[in-house]
């Protein structure tokens, strides 16, 4: 399901790349490209565990991972340079900062308190991992920070855009969320439990589908728009100041 | 007030538009009057003082501008339906911009007989709207004229495509028009951030000095020459709209400066009138009303005094002596006129519909 979630989210992200130009238009073809790349990493690495060599499976898990944040990351510069907004004040630096300092410590702290750190190639992958992790978390806050102002400061926001926006920060905190819930607790513990197989999985789901519904409707909007102006135009409906 | 003003008749517009009928007691099919009526006003006044272009013009656009939305959002139109406007590549830009102002502006200038509307080009860096408007309510029948005087439209188009865009940097311009020689009114809708949009814009917006012909102007009406394609009437609405937005910035001012005018008018077509319909003066004055305004006048002639009343589809819905200031001048210049006295007003009041007004002779 999550695959088949992410590569109609990706198709959808393409075909609405090519309805902007400049900043928007990059903005919707990287989205692609990350949905895309996560779908293919979820579809893809189980079934290569047994080709790649254990020597590269985890950096190459980690390459490709490097590389669909970075798609992540370039969204949301184009999308804030089409929404033309830039620069934080004091509130939003506080948040951003309290945001990194939780996000490091769950990243650092579990694996300090096992004594697993030392200077080896696992490890530090390991940690590389955990740290990215953390930095697409903290790197999303002030962007949510400067769209939600972007969207105040606006008599006219997009509704649709703003659903994608929540999809796509609803499945990054499920995702962090998950991942710390597995490295703070041993996996033993939780492997049979609801924290482990369910939720997690429902969670995602539920925020791709929210991506896909934000996409399809971003889509379909114009259509739907000129529907309802025609029935009303056409008699069909009551006037808003009529009912 | 007046915002009041124009956005009832806005209201009443667009109920037309979508066939709806009974928004308010006076819609009824037939609210029209003869063009020239909201001409003369407009103009009669633009002659005594250059800056009302520019004034009907601002006025216009912020009127339209919030009207405009309003009705989009009436009408169930997303509030994101162009979002991101500037980021459109230009062909869907001017598909889908052409299809909602065909569909909505164009259905309800078309249904006000206020001309067809329609947009013809765009282009998006920078951001250039031409919009054609053939068989335009505000010159129609005028010529030999070396500018454009749609000053009206111009504003109005420049709010409802800010409206729609969501774009507040947006102003218009006159590049042809019907009065100038053109065989239609053309528009250019452009972003201020455009130099060379800005320059031609500022020598629009400031125009010479102009001299049109009223009367001959009038002689066109009263002998129901044809104007346009359109016919020569425009929905009474048309004329709320031009009078409130004229008044909206300073309804106490501009109401005198219109009862100057208008009687300064009203002296000017006096004998225009009396020639044309050949008839007793009052029943001339009579006569001129009912043709062109759809307004019944009634006129009581004693020594002292000269009682009119007045009542019609064309006569304000509020009921504010501002809306009726060009009217009052207008009554005393042709009182005047005819009379060979100089008339002045001595009261006017509003009862059951009718408007009354007493006229005195200056002493």
């Amino acid at each position: 399901m999550e695959p088949l979630a992410l590569i109609i989210g990706s198709l959808l992200a393409l075909r609405i790349s090519f309805v902007y130009r400049k900043q928007l238009k990059a903005t919707f073809a990287y989205f692609s490209a990350y949905l895309f790349i996560l779908a293919s990493f979820l579809i893809l690495f189980p079934r290569l565990r047994t080709v790649i060599s254990g020597d590269y499976y985890v950096p190459s898990i980690l390459v490709v991972q490097v590389i669909d944040y970075v798609m992540l990351a370039l969204f949301c510069m184009n999308l804030l340079r089409a929404v033309r907004l830039s620069g934080l004040n004091k509130n939003a630096w506080i948040t951003f900062s309290i945001t990194a300092a939780i996000c490091l410590f769950l990243a650092l702290y579990p694996p300090a308190v096992d004594g697993i750190l030392e200077f080896s190639l696992y490890i530090i992958i390991y940690m590389a991992m955990r740290l990215l992790d953390a930095a697409l978390v903290i790197a999303l806050v002030p962007i949510i920070w400067l769209y939600v102002k972007y969207l105040k400061s606006q008599q006219r926001q997009s509704l649709t855009f703003t659903v994608i926006i929540f999809g796509i920060i609803c499945s990054t905190v499920f995702d962090y969320l998950f991942a710390t819930i597995v490295r703070i607790f041993s996996l033993a513990m939780i492997e049979d439990s609801f924290f482990y197989a369910i939720i997690p999985h429902t969670l995602f789901i539920l925020g791709y589908f929210v991506i896909v519904v934000g996409l399809y409707a971003h889509l379909k909007d114009e259509q739907w728009g000129f529907a309802a102006v025609d029935i009303a135009m056409s008699g069909g409906l009551e006037l808003a100041k009529d009912k | 007030m007046m915002d009041k003003i124009i956005e009832n008749a806005w209201a009443e517009l667009l109920a037309k538009a979508t066939k709806k009928q009974g928004v308010s007691p006076r819609l009824i099919t037939g609210d029209d009057i003869d063009l020239y009526i909201p001409q003369s006003r407009l103009l009669a006044l633009a002659e005594s003082n250059r800056a009302v272009f520019r004034l009907i013009y601002l006025s216009a656009q912020e009127s339209a501008r919030r009207n405009a939305y309003m009705i989009v959002r009436k009408l169930g139109m997303p509030s994101d339906y162009f979002w991101k406007f500037e980021l459109w590549p230009r062909e869907r830009a001017f598909t889908t911009l052409t299809k909602i102002v065909h569909r909505i502006f164009s259905t309800i200038m078309s249904e006000a007989k206020e001309g067809r509307l329609e947009v013809k080009e765009l282009t998006i860096d920078p951001l250039h709207i031409r919009i054609d408007f053939d068989s335009c309510v505000e010159c129609a029948g005028i010529k030999g004229l070396q500018i454009g005087i749609c000053y009206y439209h111009a504003g109005t188009f420049a709010g409802i495509i800010a409206a729609l865009v969501n774009q507040d940097n947006l102003d218009c311009f006159e590049t042809d028009c019907y009065a100038a020689g053109g065989e239609h009114c053309s528009f250019v809708v452009g972003d201020k951030s455009d130099k060379a949009f800005v320059q031609k814009f500022d020598t629009y917006i400031h125009p010479p000095d102009i001299k049109i012909d009223l009367v001959d102007r009038l002689t066109k009406s009263l002998k129901k020459d044809s104007l346009r394609s359109l016919g020569n009437m425009v929905d009474v609405n048309y004329l709320r709209l031009l009078t409130a937005n004229i008044l909206r910035d300073n309804p106490r001012l501009f109401a005198s400066t219109n009862s100057e005018v208008g009687h300064r008018f009203g002296r000017d077509v006096t004998k225009t009138i009396e020639n044309f319909y050949g008839v007793e003066k009052w029943r001339a004055v009579q006569n001129y009303y009912h043709d062109l305004c759809q307004l019944n006048v009634d006129i009581k002639e004693n020594e002292s005094e000269l009682q009119i009343t007045v009542r019609g589809k064309a006569l304000p819905t509020d009921s504010r002596t501002e809306t009726i200031s060009f009217l009052l001048g207008e009554l005393q210049g042709l009182a005047s006129g005819l009379t060979g006295k100089e008339m002045a007003l001595k009261e006017s009041y509003f009862k059951d519909d009718c408007l009354v007004i007493t006229l005195v002779p200056q002493s």
